[in-house]
């Protein structure tokens, strides 16, 4: 009946929240840099296989830069100004993976398979339905600050004071946000999400081969990386 | 079917917006709710499907029932199950991002077999011929797919009510063509509808009774020959547009004057059509209305116009001088039609001062006077009303004294004496050497305020 089919290289939202909790252990134990590199090419492989090619290159770009930055005790010797950003830089550094793999479960997961993974992990309501509307928050997001940008661009509104520019963007973008999230939660709520039956799912959820392949790769990324 | 005792709603403890409302629906009929912004029309939709209640915070005393249940002993979830909604602005509308899930994600939360899902979407697409709008990305669908899309997904719930606030705010003449329609097709399939609407002659082959509602109540009740009858003087009077569908006067745009686009071109992203400008030329002075159906390309034109469309390629001449995207950058300002994105600053009179350079405080104090603003001149623009807001955008704008002044559809949803009122507000800023564009679809609006149209459906073109 339906022409939606289901990725095959896209692994199911349990799947995607586990290895990114795996991915947060890089942030407290460095891996070697080769495996590092292993799992940023199986995050852009993911990537791409879904359709994003931009962040699967942007990945790539994005590591390898960071790869450039300096280590501690030459920052530590830098202009004070210099120092701040490039700490900044290097805390972005330490979280790369995470929020990397953070972002591929955010951008390739449907709420509702988010809602049915949460469902299979018997998370409470409490819990599922806020993580739900956060994770329909972002392209709503995306779309409202494109309009605020665009604003700003009009009324001459740039980076010259940063300060200034910081609490201007903040303004609408707090005002946005709040609206965002009321129009989502009502939307949720007349399409009945709270309603306590067993919901059923068009396509199930399924684990499929990129499931289990995908976890023993990150897996043996991580084991390798802090063995080597 | 829907019946409603001596209800009284507030927000604050102090501010009463409906005051006792009683009527009563019987199965298979359409109710229109006409009356001006701020009059509590779509606080009476709020109340039936159960989100003023329980989502915006109302105490609402008196009696819905619903199907004879009393929706106070409802969950928000079993009175969706009697109810379905259709929003104003169709983009707030939607839990999922694929069309398809959004429309099979009711279904999967009240719990159908995929048979029974799959039974109920062959039957809508016999009924709603929409097949080439599934499976696609939401945020790519235009203003006019969306609220098609929300109509579907209330004919697919199986509610035997559908409640819709104000569906054609954001829609082309087609579009609401295709809701008048659509509509139609549910009050056949007995369904009973209530709509509360501004513009409200495409609603006129299907309603059956009509309540005009003033300060909280309903003033009078009209069936539907007598509301047919009232001529369009009458209806204005009562603060409503016309109840047959206006025709635009406004005469095509004449090609002369000092501001040539000799050409524009830009690819849109995600087809392989885009919008190909050859040759146009506009005169300083006059007011431009931008019209075409919802995403032919409109806001895209206005963009490129400003010059923050970095893919367009042009080249525009204003008085022979050729105008980089910087140069129009600098000489354009723009009232969104959502203000609030462009509200930034805390006070009215900070926001209309900003980004201006050796701006005079008694220019923008006669200027706040003027539109009405001079006592809320310390006021957080965010705590003001819709149409403060948007006051203080057009303040802004007027400030800014700019040589092109832009408008996106500045009177989405809004009634006849506001509509006038813009349009008033728009013309006193007209001057000889500016232009004014106005993006809009709405007719009477552009009748009044126009003096061209240029309609982009012309320079869309296949690449």
């Amino acid at each position: 009946m339906l022409d939606y089919e289901e990725n095959p290289y896209n692994p199911n939202p349990v799947t995607k929240l586990f290895t990114t909790f795996l991915f947060g252990l890089t942030a407290f134990h460095q891996i070697n840099i080769l495996f590092e590199w292993g799992a940023v090419l199986l995050l852009s492989f993911i990537f791409y296989k879904n359709g994003f090619i931009r962040d699967a290159i942007k990945n790539i770009t994005s590591f390898g830069l960071l790869c450039l930055l300096p280590n501690l005790t030459v920052i530590q010797s830098a202009h004070f100004i210099l120092k701040m950003f490039l700490m900044l830089l290097l805390m972005y550094r330490i979280f790369y993976f995470p929020v990397t793999s953070g972002k591929l479960l955010v951008k390739t997961s449907d709420v509702g398979s988010v809602i049915s993974s949460m469902d299979k992990l018997k998370l409470p309501r409490a819990v599922s339905i806020p993580v739900a509307v956060m994770f329909r928050f972002f392209p709503s997001f995306r779309e409202e600050r494109r309009n605020i940008k665009l604003a700003m661009k009009i009324r001459g509104i740039d980076f010259k004071n940063p300060l200034a520019y910081i609490e201007h963007v903040t303004v609408p973008l707090l005002i946005m946000s709040s609206n965002i999230s009321d129009d989502i939660s009502k939307a949720a709520e007349t399409r009945c999400i709270a309603n306590p039956i067993k919901k059923t799912r068009y396509i199930p959820l399924k684990v499929k081969f990129i499931d289990f392949l995908y976890t023993v790769l990150v897996l043996a990324i991580l084991v390798g990386g802090l063995l080597w | 079917m829907v019946e409603i005792k001596n209800i009284s709603l507030s927000y604050k403890s102090d501010e009463i917006v409906l005051n006792g409302i009683s009527l009563r629906v019987e199965k298979g009929e359409c109710i229109l709710f006409a009356g001006r912004s701020g009059s509590g029309k779509s606080s009476i939709i709020n109340s039936i499907n159960g989100l003023a209640a329980r989502c915006d915070g109302a105490i609402i005393d008196g009696d819905i029932k619903i199907a004879g249940n009393d929706i106070k002993n409802l969950e928000l979830y079993e009175i969706s199950m009697l109810v379905s909604s259709v929003f104003q602005n169709p983009k707030t509308h939607f839990f999922n991002v694929n069309t398809t899930l959004e429309l099979l994600s009711y279904l999967e939360n009240i719990g159908l077999s995929r048979e029974e899902m799959d039974k109920r979407l062959s039957d809508m697409l016999e009924v709603f011929p929409i097949k080439h709008l599934l499976n696609r990305d939401i945020f790519m669908l235009s203003g006019g797919e969306k609220q098609i899309l929300s109509i579907a997904a209330s004919y697919i719930s199986g509610t035997n009510i559908v409640v819709l606030d104000e569906p054609s705010s954001n829609l082309d003449g087609e579009n609401i063509q295709i809701v008048s329609e659509m509509l139609a097709k549910l009050k056949n399939k007995g369904l009973t509808i209530l709509v509360c609407e501004h513009r409200i002659f495409y609603l006129m082959d299907i309603v059956d009774r009509v309540f005009l509602i003033q300060d909280g109540k309903i003033i009078n009740k009209y069936e539907r020959e007598d509301f047919l009858n009232l001529s369009p003087k009458k209806l204005n009077d009562l603060n409503l547009r016309d109840n047959s569908k206006t025709k635009l006067t406004v005469p095509e745009i004449s090609n002369e004057g000092n501001l040539k686009i000799r050409s524009l071109e830009f690819k849109f992203d995600t087809t392989n059509t885009g919008l190909s400008i050859k040759n146009l030329t506009l005169e300083t002075g006059k007011i431009y209305g931008i019209i075409g159906a919802n995403g032919v390309g409109k806001s895209t034109f206005i963009r490129c116009l400003i010059g923050v469309e970095r893919k367009s390629k042009d080249e525009i001449f204003l008085d022979r001088k050729k105008l980089s995207k910087k140069d129009r950058l600098k000489m354009s300002s723009l009232v969104m039609q959502d203000v609030n994105h462009q509200l930034f600053t805390d006070s009215v009179v900070n926001e209309v001062s900003l980004g201006i350079k050796g701006v005079q405080q008694n220019k923008v104090e006669e200027l706040l006077d003027n539109l009405e603003l001079y006592d809320f001149k310390d006021r957080h623009p965010m705590s003001l009303s819709g149409g403060q807001k948007q006051r203080v955008a057009i303040a802004s704008v007027v400030c800014k004294d700019s040589k092109l002044m832009f408008f996106d559809e500045p009177t989405s949803g809004m009634d006849y004496k506001n509509m006038i009122r813009i349009s008033g507000l728009v013309k006193g800023c007209k001057s000889n050497d500016r232009i004014i564009f106005i993006v809009s679809h709405d007719i009477e609006f552009l009748n009044a305020t126009a003096d061209y149209v240029v309609d982009i459906k012309k320079f869309k073109k296949r690449v």
